[in-house]
């Protein structure tokens, strides 16, 4: 049982912050994605699109925890200067049940799991927006340690 | 014009009893945010969130009136539309006597209240099945009146019960005492039952409709339990069918009762004993829209289930609808080697108020069990059911199980005792504990910004905006066919098939470039 009416809100919210043409859902409320979602300097894009899966329960007590961002993602590294894999993305789903259709339906079209998964789904911190923004916080620093934001740092450090 | 039925925890009716009635012995009010639930016989209001008037907020206050400034009425209307809730309540006292009413002046207020609310909606765009509740309270706690009014003012039905959910029971006030239903207390077959719970209890009993979710080992065997202590109505769901590995446990099934679904069975079983009994049998998820309507009128929940998902389906439905919640799991942890370990149950109380399941250990919201999931499928941990792993004496502590969860039933709805709200029987060593968590502030369900007595949700997500794009649609089969999307919603060729539409077709990139996962 998902809380349509907040998320109904979000979705306003998102479309006066992003714009309403960058702006897209599940009419089932599976899923709330943005278009061109500027990423902070030291990536090798200016922007990605991304897609926020939207739990089961997500306004009931479910937080936000899977998200799919473009495949072709890196971060130069401090140390070498390189473009290198950014921690906590994934080519592979890690469950074994994805929530929604099958690990292959992303893979194909060529979207890529990122782990960031908040620890609630009060508003506001635990919003779509502020997911978002944490996505973006997340891409600017990499290699912080992010147990304080995100709880999948606590379960996989 | 059906009765209504207010439903409030037991903090919120204290509450709103010390601010309406003070010392100094003028009127007061209080605004609510109010759930709503309504079946074909009844509307239920169900009380979100007190928003109170503070006396400086008074226009004028006396004795025997009260009028707020204007901006609290619409600092009131505010919270409201934040709330999400659809019903905007509106309380005052008469504490000059002890059975209120309406007063000509009360008509007057609360008709620019209700049409100050009618034009916020339109203003806002807010759901049109938006409606209004008064009422005014006298100093008896039966001596209120209500009223439910849509936004045109016409009345949609009229408060008879306030009913307030408390560690101890459930309470009811009532305007009018309804149905006396106390000939069938002279039935011979509540005899015991009498003796043991006195006649007021059985009462409390013969009005209770309880729903029992999960009729496995333990859900069959609660079922025995109480099918001779006279409930009124009760409504089972289980969807699955009767295998014979269940005989061994499942009271009043035979070998010819294979195959058959197992809320038949039990509610064949349950009218054997009680023909009066009005018995649900559904024969499905507590998802299911059907179940999901008919647990939302029960008095009372209990879950016999296996898996976190359908658990939390019914926490967020116990907390939205008020709900008192009795959580039941039972199992056996053996050791690869076949010794056991642990071999037990545990019985979780959730009462609206209270701590929710969440904030008593249980991990509501975790798509994958996770390391507990692991260790199960490792050493063999098996919840209400028995596999080759577990030994066959699953039975007695289902049995335990069951008989306590009833225990605990009997004990909250009569209020003959105190009942703890998380019970741990370890059956391999033969202790039972009790254990006491504290309600988190912060907690989504229970907490101060929690969803307890939201009620219905009517909101429906706005349509996709595909169709204004002009963007041929490519479900990545190569088909790339407008036909293939159906305005509701489904998606016949997945999610990210329907992605794909709108971005046009997905970029190329190198495969090997990607590297491997990182972590």
């Amino acid at each position: 049982m998902r809380d349509y009416h907040r998320l109904y809100e979000e979705i306003q919210v998102l479309e006066k912050k992003f714009g309403a043409q960058r702006v897209f859902w599940d009419e089932q409320g599976n899923w709330v994605m943005v278009r061109d979602l500027p990423l902070p300097p030291g990536l090798n894009k200016q922007s990605t699109n991304v897609i926020v899966i939207i739990p089961e329960h997500y306004g009931n007590g479910a937080p936000l925890r899977d998200a799919f961002i473009d495949p072709d993602l890196r971060v130069r590294a401090p140390k070498t200067g390189k473009f290198v894999e950014i921690p906590h993305y994934f080519q592979e789903f890690p469950y074994e049940q994805p929530p929604i259709e099958t690990k292959e339906d992303w893979a194909c079209k060529k979207w890529r799991y990122i782990c960031l998964h908040q620890p609630t789904d009060r508003w506001p911190q635990g919003s779509i927006l502020n997911y978002l923004s944490n996505v973006y916080k997340f891409l600017a620093e990499p290699f912080r340690d992010w147990q304080a934001t995100f709880s999948s740092y606590k379960e996989h450090p | 014009m059906k009765p209504v039925i207010m439903t409030l925890k037991e903090q919120d009716w204290e509450c709103l009893q010390a601010i309406l009635f003070q010392a100094d012995g003028r009127e007061r009010q209080v605004f609510l945010e109010l759930g709503l639930r309504e079946d074909q016989h009844t509307f239920e209001v169900l009380l979100h969130r007190l928003r109170p008037v503070a006396d400086a907020d008074y226009l004028s206050q006396g004795l025997y009136h009260v009028s707020p400034k204007p901006q609290a009425v619409v600092e009131a209307y505010n919270a409201f539309c934040r709330s999400g809730v659809l019903v905007h309540g509106h309380v005052h006292s008469h504490p000059f006597c002890d059975v209120a009413h309406f007063s000509a002046v009360d008509h007057q207020t609360l008709g620019q209240i209700r049409r100050g609310l009618a034009d916020l909606v339109t203003l806002q765009g807010l759901n049109e099945s938006t409606t209004c509740f008064q009422m005014v309270l006298g100093r008896d706690p039966a001596g209120f009146e209500g009223v439910l009014l849509n936004l045109w003012g016409e009345k949609m039905g009229a408060l008879s019960t306030v009913r307030v959910i408390t560690p101890q029971g459930i309470r009811l006030y009532q305007r009018e005492l309804g149905e006396d239903n106390s000939g069938a207390l002279a039935d011979v077959r509540l005899d015991r039952n009498i003796r043991w719970l006195g006649k007021e209890g059985q009462k409390k009993l013969s009005q209770t409709h309880l729903s029992i979710c999960g009729l496995g080992g333990a859900g069959a065997l609660l079922v025995a339990n109480v099918r001779g202590l006279g409930f009124r109505e009760i409504t089972l769901v289980d969807p699955e069918r009767l295998e014979p590995s269940n005989l061994n446990r499942f009271v009043g099934a035979g070998i010819e009762d294979v195959e058959s679904y197992k809320v038949d069975i039990l509610k064949r079983e349950l009218r054997r004993v009680a023909p009066e009994t009005i018995v649900h049998a559904l024969p499905c998820g507590v998802e299911d829209p059907e179940a999901q309507a008919r647990l939302r009128e029960a008095d009372l929940i209990v879950a016999a289930l296996d898996g976190m998902q359908p658990r939390a389906e019914l926490q967020i439905l116990a907390a939205r609808f008020l709900k008192p919640l009795f959580d039941l799991g039972s199992g056996i942890l053996v050791q690869p080697g076949g010794e056991i370990r642990r071999m037990g149950s545990q019985i979780i109380v959730y009462i609206p108020g209270q701590a929710c399941l969440a904030c008593q250990g249980m991990d509501l919201f975790r798509p994958t069990e996770g390391l507990a999931g692991e260790i199960r499928r490792r050493t063999g941990y098996v919840v209400g059911a028995t596999t080759e792993l577990t030994p066959t004496s699953v039975v007695t502590i289902n049995s335990v199980a069951a008989g306590w969860t009833v225990d605990l039933i009997i004990k909250f709805l009569t209020g003959i005792g105190p009942i703890p709200l998380y019970t741990q029987i370890n059956q391999w060593r033969g202790i039972v504990e009790q254990l006491h968590f504290v309600k988190k502030e912060s907690c989504s369900l229970c907490g101060l910004d929690g969803i307890e007595g939201k009620g219905e949700d009517r909101a429906v997500l706005p349509p996709p905006p595909f169709p204004a794009l002009g963007i041929q649609f490519d479900f990545g089969d190569g088909q790339g066919s407008p036909a293939c999307w159906t305005p509701t919603g489904a998606r016949p060729h997945g999610l990210f098939g329907n992605l794909v539409a709108k971005l046009g077709k997905p970029k190329d990139y190198d495969r090997s470039a990607n590297g491997k996962e990182s972590h």
